[in-house]
C-alpha cells in the first residue's frame, strides 16, 4: 500500500483570523498591514514589479511569457499553523531555524480530546489516559475539535474559548520527555491563562466573570503563557493552530513532520504539519 | 538502521543574496515589534518580529501561480508532490554557464526513475553568501531540453543548488532584462545570449504548468547526500502564495 500524507495544517490568507492577545498587538495590527503583498501580477506584462524603479528588467516585454505573479509578506511569523521558537519567550532561547530537525520529525500520536468544550482544561490526567498511549520521545498532537472555529466569523470563539493546557499537563509532557506538542489551539496554554487577564484581554476577563462568577486570576494562576514557557525551556517543540484533516488520523500512531523554513533570527515560523501514514 | 536527517536548505538572513530582478524592498527582512529588552509586564517579555520581503528568497519553490495565470498557490498544491523517494545527482563537474543537457540527466547517478524527486547538485551553493555575483550570474543551469526531459520522465519535484530553475542566461530578452550579463557573456564568448537562449524561463513554465514544484537555492548539507537515493520531505506552509520559503530535508536509512 502506498504512503498516505494527511495535512494537519490550517490554510492562512490575509483575511484569516488572527491572535487577539495583547492590546499592543491589536494596536500594532491597526497600524500595519499583515498579509500577502503582490509584487508582480498577471494582469501586467512581466515583471511588473511594483516599487521597482531602476531595477534591472523593469517593464521589459517578454513575448513567450505574459506574466509572473510574485508574493511577498509583511507580517509576523505566528499566523496559521506555526512553530514557536524558544527565543519568542526567552531572551537566551534559540531561533526557529536552529531547532534541531530531529525535534520536528518522528513517530507520534494524534490524541482525541474532542470531548473538551469551551474553557475546559487539558490536564496531566488527560494525557495519562490518552489513547494511543503517549511514549517517551513522541511527537504529540492534540485534537480538541476546536479548529472548526478558525474562521473569520468565528474567530472570537476560536481565540477566546478554546480548551487548553494547564501547568500540570505541561509538567507531565516534560516528565514524559515528549519531542513535540501540537494542538488545535492558538497557543500551548489555556485561553484564560494570559495573566493579568483584566489588563491583557479585558473583554475575555469580563466575559468569564459574567458567565461563571469566578475570578480568572484565581482559577488560572500559573502565570502568563506558563505552559509554553515551560515547554520551550525543556526543548520541546511547540506547534499552534493544528487542524486541516486531523479528524481523519485522530487516534492513530504515525510519523509527524513540521519543518520551519531556514530563516535566521526568527522567533517563529509557519510550518506544514503533516501526518505520514505508511501503507 | 536509524534514520538520519540532512538539511538541504541554505540559511537566509540579513544581506542574503537575492535574484537580480527582485525589488530592493525585499531587503527589509525582520523588524522587531516586541523585544525582550522592553517587558510588557514585570518579568514578562517576548520577541515578535515582522518579516518584510519576498517568499522567493533562499531555499524556496515557485508555486503554480508564479507563472500560470489562475494557477494555485504553493500551499494548495498536492502534498504528495513534496514527499517521496529522491535522487541527489552529482553535477559538481559543471562550470560557469554550463547547461544541463538531456545527456547529463540520462547519465546521472543514481539513475533518475519516473516519479522521483530530483535534486541536482552543481556545487554552486559554495558561493552562497560568499560571492553573490558569481552565485546569481554564473551558475550552471537548465534550459528547455532538460525541462522537457524531466517532464517526459514524469518526475515529481525538482530542485537544484542554483539561483533559479532556469539558466541565468535563459531570460530572453536578456539584453533588456539583465544588460550587464548580456554584455559580459558577449565579451567572454563572442556569442549573443538572446540567440543562444531564445526561450524565457522555459523550465519554470514547464514545471508550473505541470504541477511540478521546482526548488531553487538548495544548499546546506547537500554534499553529504550527493550520489545517494533517499527520501525528501519539503512541505510548504499552507499559504496561497506564489512562492514558499522551504525546508528541504533528506531522510536516509543508515
Amino acid at each position: 500500500m502506498a504512503t498516505k500524507i494527511y495535512d494537519l495544517s490550517q490554510l492562512f490568507w490575509p483575511g484569516a483570523a488572527m491572535w487577539p492577545h495583547l492590546v499592543s498587538d491589536i494596536q500594532y495590527g491597526q497600524d500595519s498591514f499583515i498579509g500577502v503583498r503582490s509584487t508582480g501580477w498577471h494582469g501586467l506584462n512581466h515583471p511588473g514589479w511594483f516599487d521597482m524603479g531602476g531595477q534591472p528588467g523593469m517593464g521589459v516585454p517578454i513575448p513567450m511569457n505574459p506574466s509572473i505573479h510574485g508574493h511577498g509578506w509583511i507580517g509576523h511569523m505566528h499566523p496559521g499553523t506555526h512553530v514557536d521558537a524558544p527565543i519568542y519567550l526567552m531572551p537566551e532561547g534559540i531561533t526557529a531555524d536552529k531547532i534541531p530537525l530531529e525535534n520536528l520529525y518522528g513517530t507520534g500520536v494524534i490524541i482525541d480530546m474532542r470531548n473538551k468544550g469551551k474553557w475546559d482544561t487539558i490536564t496531566a490526567e488527560d494525557f495519562e489516559k490518552a489513547t494511543p498511549k503517549i511514549e517517551a520521545g513522541d511527537f504529540v498532537v492534540v485534537n480538541t475539535g476546536w479548529q472548526t472555529w478558525l474562521k473569520p466569523d468565528k474567530s472570537y470563539e476560536y481565540y477566546n474559548y478554546y480548551p487548553g493546557l494547564v501547568p500540570s499537563a505541561a509538567e507531565w509532557l516534560i516528565k514524559k520527555k515528549v519531542k513535540a506538542i501540537a494542538g488545535t489551539w492558538p497557543v500551548c496554554d489555556h485561553s484564560l491563562s494570559f495573566t493579568p487577564l483584566e489588563k491583557n484581554m479585558p473583554w475575555l476577563y469580563n466575559d468569564y466573570v459574567r458567565e461563571t462568577g469566578k475570578e480568572p486570576g484565581k482559577e488560572f494562576s500559573g502565570g502568563f503563557e506558563a505552559c509554553l514557557t515551560m515547554l520551550l525551556k525543556s526543548g520541546i517543540t511547540c506547534i499552534q493552530n493544528a487542524g486541516g484533516d486531523i479528524d481523519e488520523v485522530t487516534g492513530k500512531r504515525c510519523t509527524l513532520c513540521a519543518w520551519p523554513f531556514r530563516m535566521e533570527e526568527t522567533d517563529a515560523a509557519m510550518v506544514r504539519l503533516v501526518a505520514i501514514v505508511e501503507g | 538502521m536509524a534514520e538520519k536527517l540532512y538539511d538541504l536548505s541554505t540559511p537566509v538572513g540579513f544581506m542574503a543574496p537575492d535574484w537580480m530582478g527582485h525589488p530592493a524592498w525585499g531587503d527589509k527582512y525582520l523588524e522587531r515589534v516586541h523585544r525582550h529588552e522592553v517587558p510588557f509586564a514585570p518579568g514578562m517579555s517576548r520577541r515578535v518580529s515582522v518579516y518584510i520581503g519576498l517568499w522567493h528568497k533562499g531555499t524556496h519553490f515557485d508555486s503554480q501561480t508564479h507563472h500560470v495565470n489562475g494557477g494555485v498557490g504553493g500551499g494548495l498544491m498536492p502534498l504528495e508532490n513534496f514527499y517521496g523517494t529522491a535522487v541527489i545527482v552529482d553535477f559538481r563537474y559543471m562550470k560557469k554557464w554550463d547547461v544541463v543537457t538531456a545527456k547529463d540527466l540520462e547519465n546521472a547517478k543514481p539513475k533518475i526513475e519516473p516519479g522521483d524527486i530530483v535534486i541536482m547538485n552543481t556545487g554552486w551553493h559554495r558561493y552562497w553568501r560568499v560571492n553573490d555575483y558569481i552565485y546569481y550570474n554564473y551558475y550552471p543551469g537548465m534550459y528547455t531540453e532538460a525541462g522537457e526531459w524531466l517532464l517526459d520522465k514524469k518526475v515529481k519535484m525538482v530542485g537544484g543548488t542554483w539561483g533559479a530553475t532556469d539558466h541565468p542566461l535563459a531570460h530572453y530578452p536578456l539584453r533588456l532584462m539583465y544588460p550587464h550579463l548580456y554584455e559580459e557573456y558577449k565579451q567572454a564568448t563572442g556569442k549573443d545570449a538572446d540567440v543562444e537562449f531564445p526561450d524565457y524561463e522555459p523550465c519554470h513554465q514547464i514545471c508550473s504548468s505541470n504541477m511540478i514544484p521546482a526548488i531553487e537555492n538548495i544548499g546546506g548539507d547537500v554534499d553529504e547526500v550527493t550520489g545517494k537515493r533517499c527520501t525528501i520531505a519539503a512541505f510548504p506552509f499552507k499559504f496561497d502564495t506564489s512562492g514558499h520559503a522551504l525546508r528541504v530535508v533528506a531522510i536516509t536509512d543508515e
